[in-house]
C-alpha cells in the first residue's frame, strides 16, 4: 500500500514523517524532475506500507514544479493522509477540499493540537468528520500524542463525501465548513510581534544581521570544540597507531610512502604536516573541515525548522533582485557555506533554468565553502583581521557584481517570491536532525571521495614533478598580474585539488599582507574541489557548465589582478 | 490603486488580480482573491516584498507581483487612520 502524506508547507508533515516511519528513510527524485521526496516505511498491524512525503502545496492547480510533482504522487497513491495546521485550519481546508473532490482515501490530520489547545480554539470534531466524511485525527508531533490513534485509524480512511452548495467558489465552502466545526477566537499567537519585527523594513536586517552573527559565533566556537577536542583526539588515538603501522609496513620511506602516509615529520607521523594520502588527506576533511560544516548545518536546519528563513528571504529579496534570484534563493547559497556540493543540489528548488545557473555560478564562485574558509583562515589568521575582512568583502562584491552582470545577460523572467509566512514554532529535534543528517551526507557521499582523489592525483603529480611543470607554464601571469612569486603558482593550482597543500606550500613563501590577500581571494574564487565540478555537471549539463568555468577564469584573473594593484596603490 | 499603495496598517478589500491566470490561482490559493479584506503588514524598501495579513495569515508577495493586485479602501477606513 501507498500512503501519502500531503498538506500545506510548514504544517509539520516532516516531523510527522519522523514519528510514522522508522530510521530507514530514502530521498529520490520524482522521475524526471528535480523534485525530491522521502520514503519510509510503516509497520501496521497486519501489514506493511510505504508512506511518501510529498512537496508541501497549497492547491492542486499545479503552478509550479513542487505542486505538480504533487499531483503526479497524488494519482500514484492509494491512500492520503492530508495533515493540517489545526491553528490555521482555515488556510488548510481549501487544499482538503481539493483532495476530497479528486476522490481518493483519505484521513485528515489535525496537528499542531497542542498549539491549538493553548490558543483556545475549539473545533468540533465529530460534526468536521460527518461533514467531511473522513475520519478526523488530532495529533501533536512534536511530543506523538496521537501517533497512535492515527495508525490505528488508518483503515477507516474513505473518500470524503463533502459536496459544496452549487455555485460556490472553494472558499465560499471553506468558510461554510469552518463556520460549523470552529468557534475559535481571533487571537494573535504569542509570537507575531516578533514576526512582525523580523520583517519589518528597519528591524528586519536588523534581526536579520544578529542572527547570522549569532550562527556564526556559534559554528565558530562549537566547530572549533568538536575539532580540537574530538576529533583531533579521535585521529591521535584511533587511526595514529593505524597509519603508523602501514608506515612501518612501507619501511618508513619510497615513493609509495610518500603517496599514501607522505613525510615523516622528526621521524613521527604529523597530521597536519605529513601531507599523505591516508594522514593529512584524511584528517583535514574530516577532522578540521567536517566539524564546521556539521555545527553550520546545526545552526542552519535550526534556522529552517523555527520558520526564520522565509523571513530573511523576504529581508534579503531586493538584493537577491538584483541578482536574478529571489529571496529565497538565499537557502541554497547559505547551504553553500557550509559545502558547495549540497549546496548546488539544493538549488534544484528554483524554477526556472536561468535561476538554477545564476544559483550555481554565484555559490561555486563567490561563496566560500568551509575548506576553503579553513584554508583561507589559516593563511591569514595569524596576520590579524585585517586581511580576512578584505578577502571577505572582496568576496561579497564579486557576488553582487557576477549576479548583476548574469542577470542582466541571460534571458529568461524575473522570478518573483510569493510566500506563506508560517508562524515561529519550535523545532522537533527528530526531524531537525534528519535534515542535519541529510545535508551532511551530501557532503561525506558527494564530495569526500573526490577530495580523497583529489589527494592523491596531487601526491602522485607532485611526486612526478608535474605540479612544478604546471606552475612554471603559469609563472608568468602570477608574476605578472597577480605580484605573487612565481612558485606561488603550484600551490594556488595544487590549492584545487588540496587546500592544505596550499597553504603548506604558501605560508613559508614570506609573503606580504597584500600578496597573501590576493592569493587567498583567488583560492576562494577558484572552484572549490573536483566534486563540485562533478555535482555542477550533473546538475546543469555540459555546455553550462563550460560557460561557468570560463566566468569563474575571468572573474579569477580580473579579481586577482583588479586586487593586486588596488592593494599595491593604497600600498599596504 | 494597487497593495503597494496601501499604507502598512491599512486594510481595504482586493478588487482585481491583473496578470493571468497562473497568477491568480496562485493567489487564490493562498487566500489573496477577488473581494477577500486585506490588510498590510509591512514592506522592504527598494522594491522589496510587500507583506499582508488575510484572516489572520501572514503572506509575502514580491513587489511585481504585489503591484498587479488592485485594492479599494473605504473611506471608513481613511479615517481611523
Ligand atoms: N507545537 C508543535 N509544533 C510542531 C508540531 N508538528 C511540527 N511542529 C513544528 O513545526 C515546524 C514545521 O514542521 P515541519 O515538519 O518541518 O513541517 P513541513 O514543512 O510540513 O514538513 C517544525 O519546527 C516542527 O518542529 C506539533 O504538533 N506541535
Amino acid at each position: 500500500m501507498r500512503i501519502l502524506l500531503t498538506g500545506n508547507p510548514n504544517v509539520g508533515k516532516s516531523a510527522l514523517f519522523s514519528r510514522l516511519t522508522g530510521t530507514h528513510v530514502v530521498v529520490s527524485n520524482y522521475s524526471g524532475t528535480t523534485v525530491e521526496y522521502t520514503k519510509g516505511s510503516l509497520l501496521l498491524p497486519d501489514s506493511k506500507a510505504e508512506i511518501f512525503d510529498t512537496p508541501g502545496t497549497f492547491s492542486l492547480n499545479p503552478s509550479n514544479k513542487a505542486e505538480e510533482v504533487t499531483q503526479r504522487m497524488l494519482d500514484e497513491g492509494d491512500l492520503i493522509i492530508n495533515v493540517v495546521d489545526a491553528t490555521r485550519l482555515d488556510r488548510s481546508l481549501y487544499l482538503t477540499l481539493q483532495l476530497i473532490e479528486a476522490g481518493k482515501p483519505m484521513i485528515l490530520v489535525l496537528n499542531m493540537w497542542d498549539e491549538a489547545l493553548k490558543e483556545n480554539h475549539t473545533l468540533q470534531l465529530q460534526e468536521l468528520e460527518k461533514l467531511l466524511g473522513i475520519p478526523v485525527v488530532t495529533t501533536c508531533a512534536l511530543t506523538g500524542e496521537g501517533i497512535p490513534e492515527l495508525k490505528s485509524r488508518l483503515q477507516e480512511a474513505r473518500s470524503g463525501t463533502f459536496t459544496g452548495k452549487p455555485g460556490t467558489t472553494l472558499w465560499e465552502q471553506v468558510e461554510e465548513v469552518i463556520k460549523k466545526v470552529s468557534t475559535s477566537p481571533k487571537k494573535e499567537h504569542p509570537l507575531s510581534l516578533f514576526s512582525e519585527w523580523s520583517v519589518h523594513p528597519i528591524l528586519g536586517p536588523v534581526i536579520a544581521l544578529f542572527v547570522l552573527f549569532l550562527s556564526f559565533a556559534f559554528v565558530a566556537l562549537f566547530g572549533d570544540w568538536l575539532h580540537e577536542e574530538i576529533l583531533d583526539e579521535m585521529f591521535d588515538t584511533l587511526w595514529l597507531p593505524v597509519v603508523t603501522g602501514i608506515s612501518d609496513l612501507m619501511g618508513n620511506g619510497g615513493i609509495l610512502h610518500d603517496v599514501i602516509i607522505g613525510n615523516l615529520i622528526d621521524g613521527e607521523i604529523d597530521f597536519e604536516e605529513s601531507f599523505g594520502l591516508l594522514t593529512t588527506g584524511l584528517f583535514i576533511p574530516i577532522a578540521v573541515v567536517l566539524p564546521f560544516i556539521f555545527t553550520f548545518y546545526v545552526a542552519l536546519s535550526i534556522l529552517e525548522d523555527v520558520g526564520y528563513l522565509p523571513r530573511l528571504g523576504v529581508v534579503i529579496d531586493s538584493i537577491m533582485h538584483q541578482l536574478g534570484l529571489h529571496g529565497l534563493s538565499i537557502v541554497p547559497l547559505m547551504i553553500g557555506i557550509g559545502c558547495n556540493v549540497p549546496g548546488v543540489m539544493a538549488g534544484r528548488v528554483l524554477e526556472t533554468k536561468k535561476e538554477r545557473f545564476i544559483a550555481g555560478t554565484l555559490i561555486t564562485i563567490a561563496v566560500p565553502c568551509m575548506a576553503q574558509q579553513a584554508m583561507v583562515i589559516g593563511l591569514l589568521g595569524k596576520a590579524g583581521i585585517t586581511g580576512l575582512f578584505i578577502v571577505y568583502a572582496t568576496l561579497f562584491v564579486v557576488l553582487l557584481v557576477v549576479g548583476a552582470i548574469m542577470n542582466k545577460f541571460l534571458s529568461g523572467e524575473r522570478p518573483e517570491m510569493l510566500i506563506d509566512l508560517p508562524p515561529y514554532r519550535l523545532p522537533y529535534w527528530k526531524s531537525t536532525i534528519k535534515k542535519l543528517y541529510m545535508r551532511t551526507r551530501g557532503f561525506i557521499v558527494h564530495a569526500l571521495p573526490y577530495v580523497l582523489l583529489g589527494v592523491l592525483i596531487v601526491n602522485i603529480f607532485y611526486t612526478m614533478g608535474i605540479i612544478d611543470a604546471i606552475s612554471s607554464f603559469f609563472s608568468p601571469v602570477i608574476t605578472t598580474l597577480f605580484g605573487l612569486p612565481g612558485e606561488a603558482g603550484a600551490a594556488l593550482i595544487a590549492g584545487f585539488l588540496r587546500k592544505d597543500v596550499a597553504v603548506g606550500m604558501l605560508a613559508p613563501m614570506g609573503l606580504d599582507l597584500s600578496q597573501l590577500i590576493v592569493a587567498s581571494v583567488v583560492l576562494m574564487v577558484y572552484f572549490p574541489c573536483i566534486a563540485t565540478f562533478v555535482i555542477l555537471f550533473k546538475e546543469l549539463g555540459w555546455r553550462e557548465l563550460l560557460l561557468l568555468t570560463g566566468i569563474m577564469l575571468l572573474i579569477v584573473v580580473v579579481t586577482g589582478t583588479g586586487l593586486n594593484l588596488l592593494l599595491n596603490a593604497i600600498s599596504l | 490603486m494597487t497593495l503597494l499603495d496601501l499604507e502598512t496598517k491599512q486594510s481595504g478589500r482586493v478588487v482585481s488580480i491583473e496578470g493571468g491566470r497562473a497568477l491568480s490561482h496562485r493567489l487564490d490559493s493562498l487566500g489573496i482573491r477577488e473581494g477577500v479584506s486585506i490588510s498590510k503588514i509591512g514592506s522592504q524598501f527598494f522594491r522589496g516584498p510587500v507583506i499582508v495579513s488575510v484572516n489572520g495569515h501572514h503572506t509575502a508577495l514580491g513587489w511585481g507581483i504585489a503591484s498587479r493586485v488592485n485594492v479599494s479602501v473605504s473611506d471608513t477606513n481613511k479615517q481611523t487612520l
